[in-house]
């Protein structure tokens, strides 16, 4: 085929495709390239993750007992609640991307609201009804930290404290994917009410998913590395 | 070549999601399974390998990677060529005795939590 017949064919696609950005061949190679995108931003944050989760085993193989001291000061009732919002906005997320797929707009951005919906609740057991109280108990790391099980325990005081800078830190860093989470599908769901341009195409809602999604699997393995740690 | 994209339907969504909730009960009545049954070590590694199989379901349904293109299916796995490299440093950290910052030689074999 010659360039210029190339070429035509490309705008005889253009013309009959839409939502097709003009350095892409059809929908399909389109699709494929948002959705390797998105992937690729998700391993770099496993490299971000990643790197945490390593310091959390190799200060737990040196600390077993600081770790299973610590952890009973966390609830794992709430985590267990926690755990249970986030799947369910996983659910509501994958219904909201089935939706766009359909082309059930108002629909989709109702499945988005849900999901915003939920993790705010994340956010407020996470925020008000844990760390909060933690901070009550002096049990956030710094110059105010105090471990209520000194000289009851063979754990010293700064090794809680490492555990609980850890918990403060992985949590705290997923608490701020999810508040970024919000953000991305509260804006969407505003697009999709106005039927804005870029969300009459499913792929952005998708998109999102895959980030929601991630969010959701970094809590899956938190949860049971600092809610349960193991019984005495 | 259309780009149709893969539509699942809901009814697997809902099975995935009901055995993701089956999981989790899973990995809370683990964590009440008394050490006299199950030493700390296994419970562990109980609970990590539900959590890897929530995830993979998580990863293979709800990010559809099932459905994905070879391409997809790559990149999803990249990440995880990273985990095992950490995988490999861990060996490395909880095999060996550190020197301590106070100048103690440290054994983990010592301050191994006690099975009650």
């Amino acid at each position: 085929m010659s360039l210029e017949a190339a070429h035509n064919t490309n705008i005889a696609v253009h013309e009959h495709e839409e939502h097709l950005a003009h350095q892409f061949m059809n929908r399909a190679q389109q699709d494929e390239s948002y959705i390797v995108g998105m992937w690729s931003f998700l391993v770099t944050e496993i490299l971000f993750f990643g790197a945490l989760f390593l310091c959390y085993s190799i200060f737990r193989i040196q600390y077993p007992m600081a770790y299973q001291e610590g952890h009973e000061e966390l609830s794992w009732q709430l985590g267990c609640l926690n755990t249970l919002i986030l799947l369910t906005s996983s659910l509501t997320m994958v219904l909201a991307v089935h939706a766009a797929q359909v082309n059930k707009r108002i629909l989709a951005a109702g499945w988005l609201v849900v999901t915003c919906f939920l993790a705010a609740g994340f956010l407020v057991v996470k925020l008000a009804f844990e760390w909060y109280p933690k901070y009550l108990h002096h049990l956030i790391p710094g110059v105010h930290f105090h471990w209520p099980h000194e000289g009851f325990s063979e754990v010293a005081p700064g090794k809680a404290e490492l555990f609980f800078g850890l918990y403060f830190a992985m949590t705290g860093l997923h608490g701020i994917h999810v508040v970024i989470g919000i953000g991305i599908m509260g804006v969407l769901a505003i697009m999709l009410l106005l039927n804005h341009k870029s969300t009459q195409y499913y792929m952005p809602i998708e998109l999102a998913g895959l980030y929601w999604h991630f969010v959701d699997i970094v809590w899956i393995f938190l949860f049971p590395l600092f809610y349960l740690i193991g019984k005495r | 070549m259309t780009g149709h994209a893969h539509v699942t339907p809901v009814r697997v969504y809902l099975v995935v999601y009901v055995l993701l909730l089956m999981l989790l009960v899973a990995t809370v009545g683990v964590y009440f399974v008394p050490h006299t049954m199950l030493s700390p070590a296994a419970g562990l590694a109980v609970a990590m390998a539900i959590a890897i199989v929530k995830a993979a379901l998580v990863i293979g349904f709800f990010m559809q990677v099932v459905y994905g293109t070879k391409l997809t299916w790559l990149w999803a796995a990249i990440g995880f060529v990273w985990l095992s490299l950490l995988a490999g440093i861990m060996i490395d950290y909880s095999t060996r005795h550190m020197n301590m910052p106070d100048g103690s030689a440290f054994d983990r074999m010592q301050t191994q939590a006690p099975v009650k």
